[in-house]
């Protein structure tokens, strides 16, 4: 037996020394490491849908425009742009640049990437952000043929897209990943694996060097444009969990913790601030209440109205989600959409005159109300939302309400299904433009609607919004938004921010309001 | 020998095809689809999508098509992770659990032991009573306690071994010992149990009348015969411990396969459930019958039935 034991041990030991042989990495300088919860799900800039992967195909991809901050994106592959009279038609000439094989972009890698886009046999998820393009839908849909979609590339460095209607924020999607190429092998699917390094080509300043083991790992690309802006040596990707990463950025492990990646610990959040070592970068979000406008008792906007303005706002994000975020009384933040929407946070005058109202016109008790039941999906901020909202709502109303937390794909599952009466959940904006925001209720079958709440004057204010000139699509953009807030399908709660940790010698990250990071500038001083 | 050998793989086929067949029904059942997000798709694009990945399909047929790519060895690509086939998720999450696996397996082996022979043999001692104390905290601390524990004392405190992530010897020591703290408590309290009761037999009694040194008659005499549900148990233990932990794999951001298990079940990633849910009874069979084959040799009554 004692034999027996020291074998078992003597492989043990054994074992340690091959654990041990691990390859260590060469050490370089200008290393950014970030943290992430989730890695990219793809690098078909195509097929992105989340954020992780969004960051990934910002760094390996590069589109016409790209955004750094300014109230207009800059120009980066395209050189020079000009757009006819009616702002229907943009004519593009793009640069000299390459892709990671030293090929060089043309305008049919664009031509070729969108109408791959739009090819009814072609499963895009995002398909829909194109839909501007003239005929673009009806290609989709298959009912045109893909040339006759408004992308025309007459040589290689010119492009003329042709849109459906004037589309000022036309510049705006062209910095997002919708509109990035994809080299011809993922066009023309001879590799339907992104990450095939042999056959797949990206044009960004970035290019993936590694993926395994928990770590994606780019590095500067030699065949970018503008080379000597990128300055740093490697930039790695570590997927962890959010309180692993927040002890691995106290350790120095990491430069980058948090948002828009991952989500600081909330208990950390306040001795942090106290500390003055947290960033907050306002963000394009809005987290609301999704209404069911068929379940009673919310089929009656005086009852939607009554639950939106009983609400503490102030309350809520400055004792419970202490994340810096802001009350939200519209839908379209005002850095968005400026202008005079809105009403008064937690106006319960209002709110208990609007309750009684109802329960008047229906001749009912409280007592007689059915069951109101908050769906929400599993996790720690959704549940004390909804247990904060629960004790506003009882407080004001003097009513009892539910809480159902469910895991999240089955909470999915049920606002398609029309399955709640009062569902928490946000919107992030895909683009810098209020329509971004409002789009999504516009019509019924949305499937991010799901309030099944559809009014012919919203989509009318929706529809002569596409116009060229900016002061009277501003005005009519308010009023749809007034709309909106007058029938409350969507109860808003409040204004995200970006919580995040960063190094003092990390410069030049642009960080985008809709949660994307670009790392064409960033340096380590 | 040959006869019950074939024999047992027949049963293991016969149960891997029951699984497979349990899974894919139960996987089936639950609600939720693997492309619901937030920012909902547009229906059209949601039925491509179910039409491309064959999700469209009646029930059997998918069953079938699945069984299919099943015998010929192949299980599918994840929905969530383009381009990343479940084998090659497989083949990269594996090694590292199971290294980490061996390295947990093998501590519990060696504590249990050590703590539960050290315990037998000096009954009702103050080694006695350490020794119960370290069992009972094993069992009772679930081990993601154990793990933040160990980080801020080990990396935080005293910046002995590094706070998470993989890639040296180093990285493996404390979740290596987070992991092998429950069993390790288990293997010594089985050990102790089962020793105390052998060494209370006509045999051990006649073998300490005749002389010998009581360290020879329990290593010796006694040990080897405790062992037998002890062994039984390793089987279940290594099966379980080799395919990974979620929460110590979250905690430690270790990249190994017990992660994939638990996300690929809430994001609904079917290919991905259905391979690591195989995958996982493959080992565990194999490991039981590894463990019916070493019981043989450790116990000659079973060897003799067996050949009969």
């Amino acid at each position: 037996m004692i034999k027996q034991l020291k074998t078992i041990f003597g492989l043990f030991a054994l074992l340690i020394l091959c654990n041990g042989c691990f390859p260590q990495k060469p050490q370089l300088k200008n290393v950014l490491r970030l943290s992430c919860e989730d890695e990219p799900h793809t690098l078909d800039p195509r097929q992105a849908r989340d954020l992780a992967t969004a960051t990934g195909i910002h760094l390996f991809y590069e589109g016409l425009m790209r955004a750094q901050g300014g109230e207009k994106p800059e120009l980066a592959l395209a050189e020079s742009y000009e757009i006819s009279p009616d702002q229907k038609t943009y004519t593009f000439k793009l640069r000299n640049s390459s892709w990671s094989n030293g090929e060089p972009v043309t305008a049919q890698d664009f031509e070729e990437t969108w109408k791959s886009v739009l090819n009814p046999s072609y499963t895009a998820p995002n398909a829909y952000q194109l839909y501007v393009i003239k005929n673009a839908q009806q290609a989709k849909e298959g009912k045109v043929a893909i040339d006759q979609v408004g992308i025309r590339a007459p040589d290689e460095k010119t492009l003329v897209v042709e849109l459906e209607n004037p589309t000022p924020y036309f510049t705006q999607m062209l910095a997002s990943h919708f509109y990035y190429p994809a080299c011809k092998a993922l066009r023309s699917h001879v590799s339907t694996d992104p990450l095939d390094k042999k056959l797949i080509s990206t044009n960004g300043p970035y290019l993936l060097d590694s993926w395994e083991r928990n770590e994606l790992v780019a590095k500067p690309s030699p065949h970018y444009w503008d080379r000597s802006s990128v300055k740093l040596d490697q930039i790695q990707f570590i997927v962890s969990d959010n309180s692993t990463a927040f002890q691995l950025y106290e350790q120095k492990e990491l430069d980058w913790a948090g948002s828009p990646l991952a989500i600081l610990p909330i208990d950390a959040l306040q001795s942090l601030k106290k500390e003055g070592v947290l960033h907050v970068k306002p963000s394009a979000g809005v987290h609301l209440f999704r209404v069911n406008t068929e379940k009673a008792p919310f089929t009656d906007a005086k009852m939607r109205r009554a639950f939106a303005y009983a609400l503490n706002r102030k309350d809520l994000v400055e004792h419970v989600l202490q994340g810096n975020q802001t009350p939200a009384t519209r839908i379209v933040p005002s850095s968005v959409l400026p202008g005079p929407v809105g009403f008064k946070d937690h106006d319960l005058i209002k709110a208990r005159k609007l309750f009684k109202t109802y329960l008047q016109d229906n001749n009912m008790k409280a007592e007689d109300l059915p069951t109101i039941t908050i769906l929400y999906p599993n996790g720690e901020r959704q549940h004390k939302i909804a247990q904060v909202v629960q004790q506003q709502w009882k407080e004001a109303f003097g009513i009892e309400t539910q809480l159902q937390a469910v895991e999240t794909k089955v909470f999915f599952s049920q606002m398609k299904s029309h399955d709640y009466q009062l569902a928490i959940g946000s919107w992030y904006a895909d683009f810098l433009d209020p329509i971004s925001f409002l789009e999504i209720f516009k019509y019924k079958d949305n499937g991010t609607n799901n309030t099944q709440w559809e009014n012919s004057a919203f989509i009318a204010l929706l529809n002569a919004s596409a116009i060229a000139n900016p002061i009277k699509r501003k005005e009519i953009l308010l009023a749809a938004e007034n709309v909106l807030m007058r029938d409350m399908p969507v109860i808003p709660l409040f204004f995200n921010s970006y919580n995040y940790l960063k190094r003092p010698d990390v410069e030049g990250v642009y960080f985008s309001e809709l949660g994307y990071l670009d790392f064409k500038k960033a340096a380590i001083k | 020998m040959l006869i019950y050998l074939a024999k047992k793989l027949f049963y293991l086929g016969c149960s891997l095809f029951a699984i497979a067949t349990l899974t894919f029904f139960l996987m089936k059942a639950i609600p939720g689809d693997p492309f619901a997000e937030e920012q909902a798709m547009r229906k059209d694009m949601h039925e491509a999508l179910l039409k491309h990945h064959g999700m469209d399909l009646p029930w059997f047929v998918q069953y079938q098509n699945y069984l299919t790519r099943l015998l010929k060895g192949d299980l599918g690509h994840s929905l969530k992770y383009h381009g990343k086939s479940v084998n090659q998720i497989i083949a990269s999450g594996f090694p590292v659990s199971a290294s980490l696996g061996i390295e947990a397996f093998m501590i519990a082996l060696s504590g249990g032991l050590f703590l539960g022979i050290l315990a037998a043999y000096k009954k009702g001692g103050w080694q006695d009573h350490l020794a119960l104390c370290v069992m009972l905290l094993g069992v009772s601390i679930p081990s993601f306690i154990i793990a933040s524990g160990l980080q801020y004392l080990f990396a935080l405190k005293f910046s002995v071994f590094p706070i998470a992530r993989w890639g040296t010897l180093s990285h493996t020591i404390l979740p290596a010992l987070s992991l092998a703290a429950l069993p390790m408590a288990f293997i010594a309290k089985m050990t102790r149990a089962s020793l105390l009761e052998v060494l209370n037999t006509d045999y051990i009694k006649t073998a300490k009348a005749k002389g010998l040194p009581a360290r020879t008659v329990l290593l010796r005499h006694a040990l080897p015969n405790a062992l037998l549900p002890v062994v039984s148990y390793l089987g279940q233990l290594l099966a379980a411990i080799l395919v990974g932990s979620f929460v110590i794999e979250k905690i430690f951001s270790i990249p190994g396969l017990g992660q994939w298990l638990v996300n690929s079940v809430s994001n609904r990633d079917y290919p991905t459930i259905m391979g690591l849910t195989l995958f996982y009874s493959v080992i565990l069979m194999v490991i039981v019958f590894l463990v019916d084959i070493a019981y043989g040799f450790l116990d000659p009554r079973i060897k003799v039935k067996n050949d009969e």
